[in-house]
């Protein structure tokens, strides 16, 4: 560790003394140079009021800063990172400075190759998406060798060698990959001018992990199996992939040896103020790590999309949806339409309309005989026929949004939330079967009034209504912004509805920042709640914490 | 139009898909291995500590259980499983889950080794995989790094009965190899067959999701030493040099002396486990 922390150090030495020599360009035509940069730190204060543990070290801070440098068809670059200490609800093993991530790519008659760390995406995600997420934790990045070829106008060919990142460290398994992707209309000349536009794609990616277990017979080399297809004409749209996986007992399905599967179809019509989405998914014990034993957030080798909504709001976003890599049934369907502006219904300057709707279900699960329960390591685990839902609904969420400006000067946008959430399935709680469904009525109105000299005032007003869990909120929040350089905001979340008195808690904050170009600061001061952050159906668990925050962000 | 040759090859390279499929294992079965000789052995050899995390509200845990019993038949005696009822799914619920298995040393290594899920469990308290703490399909794995392991110590364990319900414990250590650093030993008290209600998952043989006559083993009882360990030595051991300590406790009225064991271990400052054992109290 501390031999890769020192060449780490060295390395950016290195790169920083080239880039010091500032007009780089001037250095060498042609040379492109750009990066950016974040840090995230946090000042902790005791708070025993909301559970807000007591942090020794005071000062957690997640930092990154990605530089990169291209000349001609040669690009390399850089990820440096630290976690001085990690902040509270981030893994403990990110803790310490290095960089994790670094390559160099360069493309010569249509071949892309990469080597070092890298990213990819098969179609939706279904056997390899390799990303980062900072604000989960998250990054899975393959350190390996990848190209990309365009033998022909039309076909893409992909391939990928290499070892996932685990903190500061590697995973144990090796994973390899491989795509192809047919745009028939580029294909094939009879096509091109078709306003049938279809493509396909074939993907197929495997992981290798040493059987080192005393119990159980394991597959050493595991695969999945993709195939989709786009088509689209005009405003319709339909894009569905299939993907099916070999054996592959693990933590996360407790050492089952049931081959996995899962199924995505969307289909979209858009023209102008009318846009309709209806999806459908099936997952049936499709998690793909390159660790059979990696549990949380580490090492997924594949992404399966959540189909519900992404909230932005701090109450419509409270409970949300976690995708269940074990079994899951679910759809989502949303409607947008304008309403004409100097209409009767549209108003003076027209309305937009947004009603969403989503549900995920169980997956019907029967035992292989009558002595094995459904689910017992060591054996195929059960059976599944592929349409039958389970008797457990998981999440529920049904919204309309609407969207106003009333003057010139004054616009609103309101949203209605009924929500059905299933706490021991998304969460993981063991509440009884009384307490563990959460159902929530939540309301939000999000006012902006732009006032004279480039300034604007926009306030909030949200309220959740539950008889569950912690009970109802209310929450406001003012914001005053002065373009293009300050704003300032106060607000507070009221868990008045709670059933311990005692726990009826203001959570206020106080937050400014200050743009400059591409440079931002960010200064608050508050309580954060417990809870889960959620992005794409992947959570992270976020603690109870109070004291000063600071955000910094540049790019260049 | 392409070429015969360019079609042939773009079919050829589409193919590479297909390709990674077909290097998966198709595992036939029975998929659970047939346990071979168990590390029953009169010879001093590196054994292993499973600590396992659990909670009797703690549907999954059953299955941590199953799975320590099952690595029982394989490595026998080798292996000494010490179960912390310890965080949220070992809080006393209304009856029947109102008992407490919770101990002050449960909840203080519950806490150091920052444990938020159950079932959950170290072995040997050593990481693998850049973890320490494992879940259950990782634990088999994990123990195989100690199979080919010379043991740093012996451990020799004795106890009497004294009055009443009152013991005495002699413990020997004795470095088999130079050993350099500092090193603490730990005594613990666990007790088998305790027939208490369990939470499970497994609805098809417990439809309501309760056992209400599970028997929970090695229950992480009290400590004989503070559960940080007591000081053995400074900066080094000698081959063959030995550290004698003995102790006296006395048992609960509630626990049952016959399934009570004493477990002892050596650890070195970072806490790992470098040698185990297990004795029936008499």
């Amino acid at each position: 560790m501390k031999a890769i922390v020192r060449k780490s150090i060295g390395v950016l030495i290195a790169v920083l003394c080239i880039t010091q020599y500032g007009h780089t360009q001037d250095l060498l035509p042609g040379l492109r140079v750009w990066g950016n940069f974040q840090v995230d730190a946090q000042y902790y204060m005791s708070d025993t009021l909301i559970d807000a543990p007591d942090v020794p070290e005071k000062i957690g801070m997640n930092a990154f800063a990605n530089l990169n440098l291209a000349y001609e068809n040669l690009t390399i670059g850089f990820r440096y990172e630290s976690y001085q200490l990690p902040l509270q609800g981030f893994d403990s093993r990110f803790r310490g400075s290095g960089i994790p991530y670094r390559f160099a790519s360069w493309t010569q008659d249509n071949l892309e190759i990469t080597v070092g760390n890298f990213y990819d995406q098969y179609g939706n995600g279904l056997v390899l998406r390799s990303y980062v997420e900072p604000n989960l934790g998250l990054d899975n990045s393959l350190d390996g060798v990848r190209m990309l070829y365009r033998p022909v106008e039309g076909i893409t060919l992909r391939t990928l060698i290499g070892d996932q990142r685990l903190y500061f460290d590697k995973g144990p398994g090796i994973v390899r990959g491989a795509d192809a992707e047919a745009n028939l209309n580029q294909l094939l000349p009879a096509l091109a001018e078709s306003p049938n536009q279809l493509t396909l794609g074939l993907s197929g990616v495997s992981k290798f992990q040493r059987d080192q277990d005393p119990l159980f017979n394991l597959p050493e080399n595991v695969a999945a199996f993709a195939g989709r297809l786009n088509y689209s004409r005009g405003a319709f749209n339909i894009n569905t992939e299939y993907a099916w996986k070999s054996q592959d007992p693990s933590a996360e399905n407790r050492m089952i040896y049931k081959y996995g599967e899962a199924l995505v179809m969307s289909a979209s019509y858009s023209v102008s103020g009318f846009g309709l989405l209806l999806s459908g998914k099936r997952i049936d014990n499709m998690g793909f790590r390159s660790n059979r034993n990696a549990v949380a957030n580490d090492l997924h080798i594949n992404y399966l999309p959540a189909m519900t909504r992404q909230h932005v709001y701090s109450l419509t976003g409270m409970y949300p949806y976690a995708t269940q890599p074990n079994g899951e049934m679910g759809a989502l369907a949303e409607l947008t339409f304008r309403l004409p502006r100097q209409s009767l219904l549209g108003g003076p300057y027209g309305t937009t309309i947004v009603v969403n709707t989503s549900v995920a279900n169980s997956i019907l699960r029967e035992a292989l005989n009558d002595t094995l329960p459904v689910g017992q390591p060591g054996t195929d685990g059960y059976t599944s026929a592929f349409f039958a839902l389970g008797d457990e609904k998981y999440f529920q969420d049904f919204n309309v949004e609407i969207n106003r400006r009333f003057t010139r000067n004054l616009r609103g946008s309101f949203t209605y939330m009924n929500l059905y959430y299933n706490q021991n399935v998304i969460e993981g709680k063991q509440l009884p079967d009384e307490d563990k469904i959460v159902k929530a009525h939540i309301f939000v109105a999000d006012m902006t009034l732009r006032l004279p000299n480039r300034q604007s005032l926009r306030w909030e007003l949200q309220h959740l209504a539950t008889q569950q869990d912690k009970g109802s909120w209310a929450m406001a929040l003012l914001e005053y912004n002065r373009a293009p350089h300050w704003f300032f905001a106060l607000s507070n979340q009221y868990n008045y509805g709670n059933d311990d008195s005692d726990k009826r808690i203001h959570y206020f904050m106080v937050n400014a920042g200050y743009s400059q170009n591409a440079n931002r600061f960010s200064l608050g001061w508050g309580r954060q709640r417990a809870g889960i952050v959620c992005i794409g159906g992947v959570c992270r668990v976020v603690p109870a914490s109070y004291g000063f925050t600071l955000s910094v962000t540049s790019s260049f | 139009m392409m070429s015969r040759k360019k079609i042939a090859t773009v079919l050829l390279l589409l193919a590479l898909p297909v390709l990674v499929f077909w290097g998966c294992d198709k595992i036939e079965e029975p998929y659970m291995k047939q346990p071979g000789e168990n590390g029953n052995t009169e010879e001093v050899v590196r054994k292993i500590l499973l600590e396992e995390f659990t909670g009797h509200r703690c549907p999954n845990c059953p299955q941590g259980a199953q799975m320590a019993k099952l690595l029982k038949s394989v490595y026998g005696d080798r292996l000494v499983t010490v179960s912390i009822h310890a965080g949220f799914f070992s809080n006393p619920l209304s009856s029947p889950f109102n008992y407490d298995f919770r101990t002050p040393e449960g909840n203080a290594l519950n806490a150091h080794f920052g444990v938020v899920q159950n079932p959950t469990g170290m072995v040997n308290r050593t990481e693998f995989e850049g973890s320490r703490l494992l879940s259950p399909a990782a634990w088999g794995s994990a123990m195989t790094v100690f199979e080919d392991m010379d043991p740093g110590f012996a451990l020799r364990l004795s106890a009497s009965k004294g009055s009443a319900a009152s013991y005495s414990l002699a413990v020997e250590v004795e470095a088999l190899q130079e050993m350099q650093g500092d090193f603490y030993l730990v005594a613990v008290i666990i007790e088998d067959g305790i027939i208490k209600p369990q939470k499970t998952d497994d609805l098809v043989n417990h439809p309501t999701g309760e056992i209400l006559d599970y028997e929970h083993n090695h229950v992480l009882r009290t400590g004989i030493t503070g559960i940080w360990g007591e000081k053995l030595n400074e900066n080094s051991m000698d081959v063959g040099q030995k550290v004698a300590k003995s102790y006296t406790f006395t048992l609960n009225s509630q626990w049952v002396p016959e399934n009570c064991s004493v477990v002892a271990y050596v650890m070195n400052p970072q806490m790992e486990i470098l040698q185990v054992e297990e004795l029936k109290l008499p």
